[in-house]
């Protein structure tokens, strides 16, 4: 029986013992800020970082010639000082910052920007983000090992760099504001070898100053930053491996400023109903769309009167009630703050008895058996269940496969595997506020490949020609006519019905009262969460 | 100290000769107690109740397991607290919980009874032919436990789920494989321990065949142990279903089971709290229930361990 | 004894050799690829193309796993697919942390488990017993999520009594551990009750009994030696499985163990941190259970080995 006791008392002892260590944990933290995440951060090497949580750190550690204007998606030279563009849109020439430094020191030259493209494009670097850069003339050569250098990238003096591509492409600025252009310093690169992305060095607002693998990431103010005032927080802490549900404690109680991840959906209409904490939630758009590709290669989705059924068959508001409302219903391809995005599209509506009709004259008046994949974390397993029932109403059995989001980018890049798929918690954000980037790598011809992220399997030759030819509209004045194009490109493609457009999610950020700055910067569309360099302490 | 100044001279019974223990366990007698004792009673009424519901689901479930009611849900999208219309409450896609948990059973009852006597059995006979024989059959079987115990269980599960259609078959032939090398570990230790005393020894040395040393002598004293295994058991091989089904080995949403519903639902339980609980109960309150059963079952078989 | 734990160390050779084998194997048979999953949702064929041949995934398993063991030998265990660290660091970098909460782990396992057995078996039949009987099945079943976020709720949000997870003071280790010890605590208490009940109607109690010896030192001395055989079983196997890592946990209280890596990488195919993990998990299963077998002989003598 003592052995219970002592064990008791030392439950309450070693209790004790921590209260006393508590009050510490609160302190006052000036001007830093603390942003939790679930997941480790991985690599910060700017050429091969490729996930949301990364891509932002990155931004501020490192520079490319182009940026954004914070809190929107209007293009800025960064970099570059000024640029021009030659008339057939195949030549663009930078003129360099003077005097902007790594944070070694040295100055940033032209011979910099070279160096670190070739750098992404060099198969060793195994970056992901090497395709993007396809249109810059001599990069197969190069990546093939047939060439030493990429002839479409050419130095002209120490701060001028121009670029050729074998062909126009107007979203080419956009690529160039892309992270694997970003820039970073030969001899540190080489220094420190594959660490790199571990010992990251470059131009950016911040520094790295502390790194405790799978604990925390501290990010450091870089004084020399050559954008005059910022940043405006001395020091940034990552801190990972916390639990969404756990971190909203710990930002109640001050602990954290910003929540990594987002609001826990557990809390969710706890914070949006209670007036003290819905005050600590930015809303926003994200340029995100979440769909199920339907694969036109496989039988009966290869008849467009099937794929246009199962787009009548959802009901979308419904679903958003799953998730709590946190999404505005999909018509089309594009989301809302996307150039192109067509406000006088409806889409398909839904409608049952419509769709039935459809199915009928398909020669499936009662319906047919198909399966719908599913990455297995919450809620897609609760929104795919959704979908199926919607689909058991127009007759149409979808057995559901709920698996790890390995497998099922397997399965969508198989070809023949997957009939249906529901591309929630793999559907990445767009890479860059362009309508080519929801068309090149998930729905074109080009991309009709296995291992690619064209789920639908889906190619059509003419539509390929229009965005050929509405991405050779590279001029500035064009901007307008391209839009209209893309307009009927998306629309042209819906008529297809690769697709069932299901929702726009909404971003909800939440931070403490400490941290401020305009609220444009909680809802960034490039910076997730929030705007590193451009929020500040108000408190 | 009261039970144990009365314990009987049971055991010097054993030591010279094992038939003298038969007599106490004639089947009447074993219905004898089972019926005296009010806790195996009501554990037997909850496991056949549990039974009795996974069978007749259909019937006595208020409504289909899979259907989402439009109206199961608030506007805000939030689960249904218990009510006139939904007993249980709603879950998070705004079906009946109730009906989900009596459905549920069918799945978490087969599970919880059959990968665990799978696990039993292969962890009690390589435990015992390890712990018995000595040498290389102990090297060989305990470092096959050791390699297994190592081998990465979700990985398997992973690829099995993408290779082979998926089944509760699979999932009790996963948590099977999990599983036995802990009792085999356990049954180890004890037969190692075990098989020194007097009267196996005296047995060895009479010529008793080896089988037969197993099953009167060794088992009965191993009976206790894999009772406690068992019966816990019941629980984590229930909530192990659950995992195995989310990384798609198992059943395929909308089919529900206990597990299942606590695993998709438990980030919501500070919120949703009736989510976690009832399939929790469920599960909680039908462990106990074959534990109850177990241990009087066990103690009427055994008369070593009975104190009145 | 001595020899008999060389031995043994030799066998865990052979045990790491064929952990590593079907794990490779299992990988590679693995509907998933790693070079995708880099790879991301822009890159085109090519550039995946490109990223396995660099992985060297292109190459023949055999070929692959060749040059793993040649690697492992050195000491070596590769560069994270995801991270382009060395996994060694990695593991390095989690180990501390992960030997924590496995002694944390499993002295709440022991201090609520082993008295209150204990107590239930000399109590048998009491409400006593009942209650503990139901409180173990109520720690065995309860989910560990569940526990955990109550856990951090109650003591650590509304009572500010410990930190809301995290790691570096022993004030970070006891919520953590003690949500360990509610599971396992449950298994601990019935095995000890049941090993008690066996052991107390065995002859040399009742000989150590029948010579006079107090009731407390017969217990501490005799029974409970013996009834320990089980619970050291169950130690040794505690020690392996939490040095691999206990996801749950280490994932709601912030604890930077090695589950949490481990399940990370299995999220993205990240082949040389999943075989590190291997690795480490298996020598750690293999030290437990030779700690537990080099123990049972200290509290059974009549145990020997040969």
């Amino acid at each position: 029986m003592r052995q219970g006791w002592i064990g008791l008392a030392a439950l309450v002892g070693l209790a004790l013992l921590a209260s006393l260590v508590a009050p510490t944990w609160g302190q006052n933290r000036g001007d830093s800020m603390i942003v939790t995440f679930k997941d480790d951060i991985s690599t910060l090497d700017p050429a091969i970082g490729y996930d949301w949580q990364n891509w932002s750190i990155i931004k501020s550690i490192f520079d490319g010639l182009m940026d954004y204007e914070p809190g929107t998606t209007k293009l800025v030279p960064h970099l570059a000082e000024s640029f021009t563009v030659s008339a057939d849109g195949k030549s663009y020439t930078f003129k360099l910052r003077r005097g902007v430094k790594f944070h070694n020191g040295r100055e940033v030259t032209a011979a910099d920007v070279k160096y670190s493209l070739e750098r992404t494009l060099n198969p060793k670097t195994q970056s992901p983000g090497a395709g993007f850069f396809g249109d810059i003339a001599g990069t197969k050569e190069f990546a093939d090992g047939k060439a030493k250098e990429v002839s479409g990238i050419k130095t002209a003096d120490k701060y001028t760099i121009a670029f050729t591509l074998s062909k126009p492409n107007a979203a080419f600025l956009h690529i160039l504001a892309l992270n694997f252009a970003h820039v970073v310093p030969k001899e540190e690169v080489e220094k420190t070898g594959a660490d790199f992305g571990h010992k990251p060095v470059g131009t950016g607002a911040f520094k790295v100053k502390e790194w405790v693998l799978g604990q925390r990431l501290v990010l450091a103010r870089n004084p020399d930053y050559f954008v005059k005032g910022r940043p405006y927080l001395e020091e940034i802490v990552f801190q990972v491996g916390v639990e969404p549900n756990v971190a909203f404690l710990k930002l109640q109680r001050g602990e954290v400023d910003i929540l990594g991840d987002g609001i826990p959906p557990a809390e969710f209409t706890k914070v949006m109903n209670d007036a003290k904490l819905r005050a600590l939630v930015a809303v926003g758009d994200q340029l995100q769309t979440g769909y199920v590709t339907i694969n036109t290669q496989v039988k009966p989705f290869t008849d467009v009167r099937v794929r246009r059924a199962v787009n009548m068959a959802i009901d979308k508001q419904r679903i958003i009630r799953i998730i709590n409302n946190r999404a505005v219903p999909a018509v089309q391809v594009l989301p809302p703050l996307m150039p192109g995005y067509d406000k006088e599209y409806k889409g398909y509506v839904f409608d049952v008895a419509q769709a039935k009709k459809l199915l009928a004259e398909a020669g499936y008046p009662s319906g047919f058996s198909t399966v719908l994949y599913a990455n297995n974390t919450d809620p897609n397993p609760r929104i795919a269940q959704a979908i199926q029932q919607d689909l058991a109403a127009i007759g149409i059995k979808a057995e559901l496969k709920t698996l790890a989001q390995s497998t099922v980018i397997e399965a969508g890049g198989t070809k023949g595997q997957a009939p249906l798929l529901w591309s929630g918690g793999m559907a990445w954000i767009a890479d860059y506020p362009d309508p080519n980037d929801f068309y090149w790598p998930i729905l074109s011809c080009a991309s009709l490949s296995p291992g690619t992220w064209n789920w639908a399997w889906y190619c059509n030759q003419r539509v390929e020609k229009m965005v050929e030819e509405a991405d050779a509209l590279v001029q500035a004045s064009q901007a307008a006519a391209r839009e209209a194009k893309y307009r009927d490109i998306y629309r042209a493609v819906m008529q297809d019905a690769p697709w069932i457009p299901i929702f726009h999610e909404k971003r909800y950020t939440m931070h403490t009262v400490r941290i401020g700055g305009s609220p444009l910067l909680f809802n960034d569309p490039i910076h997730i969460p929030v705007h590193y360099t451009e929020v500040r302490v108000v408190q | 100290m009261g039970p144990l100044q009365h314990s009987e001279s049971a055991a010097v019974i054993v030591t010279a000769t094992a038939p003298a223990r038969r007599r106490a366990s004639s089947p009447a007698t074993v219905w004898d107690r089972v019926k005296r004792t009010r806790a195996a009673v009501f554990g037997l009424v909850v496991v056949a109740a549990v039974i009795g519901g996974a069978l007749l689901a259909p019937w006595i479930a208020p409504y289909d397991p899979a259907r989402q009611f439009t109206d199961g849900l608030s506007p805000e999208g939030r689960p249904l607290p218990p009510s006139g219309r939904f007993w249980l409450g709603t879950d998070l896609l705004g079906r009946d919980l109730l009906t989900r948990l009596i459905y549920g059973a069918r799945v978490s009852l087969l599970i919880g009874v059959l990968a665990n006597a799978a696990a039993l059995t292969i962890g009690t006979l390589f435990g015992a032919a390890a712990g018995y024989f000595r040498g290389w059959v102990s090297t060989v079987f305990m470092r096959l436990t050791d390699m297994m115990m190592a081998f990465p269980a979700l990985i398997l599960a992973i690829a099995l789920a993408a290779i082979l259609r998926p089944s509760l078959w699979i999932v009790a032939m996963v948590i099977a494989m999990v599983n036995w090398v802990w009792i085999a570990r356990i049954i180890y230790s004890q037969v190692l321990s075990t098989s020194q005393r007097e009267f196996i020894e005296a047995a060895r040395a009479l010529g008793v065949p080896t089988w037969r040393i197993f099953w009167k002598h060794l088992f009965p004293h191993l009976l206790p142990i894999l009772l406690v295994w068992g019966t816990l058991g019941v629980s984590t091989t229930v909530m192990f279903e659950a995992s195995l089904s989310f990384l798609g080995v198992g059943v395929r949403p909308p089919t529900p089971s206990w597990g299942g519903t606590i695993n998709e639902s438990q980030s919501y339980f500070l919120e949703a709290p009736w989510l976690v609980a009832f399939p929790g109960a469920a599960i909680l309150l039908t462990s106990l229930a074959f534990n109850l059963v177990g241990d009087t079952l066990r103690d009427a078989i055994d008369p070593q361990l009975r104190s009145r | 004894m001595g020899v008999y734990a060389i031995r043994r160390l030799a066998q865990s050779v052979v045990i790491l050799l064929g952990v590593t084998v079907i794990t490779f194997a299992l990988l590679y048979a693995l509907p998933a690829d790693p070079a995708r999953m880099i790879a991301g949702r822009s890159a085109t064929a090519d550039t995946v193309a490109r990223i396995r041949s660099e992985l060297g995934l292109d190459q023949p398993l055999p070929v692959q796993y060749a040059r793993y063991l040649a690697r492992l030998v050195r000491g070596n265990l590769g560069r994270s697919y995801a991270q382009k660290i060395e996994v060694t660091d990695l593991l390095r970098s989690r180990l501390a942390a992960t030997f924590w909460l496995m002694l944390g782990g499993i002295a709440f396992e022991l201090l609520i488990g082993l008295p209150v057995g204990m107590l239930a078996a000399l109590r048998r039949r009491s409400a006593m017993d009942q209650s503990v009987m139901v409180g173990a099945f109520l720690g065995v079943s309860a989910p560990q999520f569940v526990v955990g976020l109550f856990l951090l709720y109650w003591l650590a949000y509304r009572w500010g009594l410990f930190p809301l997870g995290g790691y570096g003071s022993p004030a970070h280790l006891i919520l953590p551990a003690f949500a360990l010890g509610i599971a396992g605590g449950g298994w601990y208490a019935r095995v000890m009750r049941s090993a008690m009940l066996d052991v107390i109607h065995q002859d040399y109690v009742r000989t150590a009994r029948a010579k006079g010896l107090g009731e407390t030192r017969v217990i501490l001395k005799h029974a409970m030696r013996n009834a320990l055989l089980p619970v050291v079983s169950m130690v040794g196997l505690d020690i392996g499985t939490f040095m691999g890592g206990v996801v749950v946990v280490e994932s709601v209280f912030s604890w930077p163990g090695i589950g949490q890596l481990a399940w990370q990488a299995i999220q993205i195919v990240d082949i040389p941190v999943i075989m590190g993990v291997v690795v480490v998990s298996a020598l750690a299963i293999t030290t437990g259970n030779l700690l537990a077998d080099l123990a049972y002989p200290l509290l059974d003598p009549k145990i020997r080995y040969g």
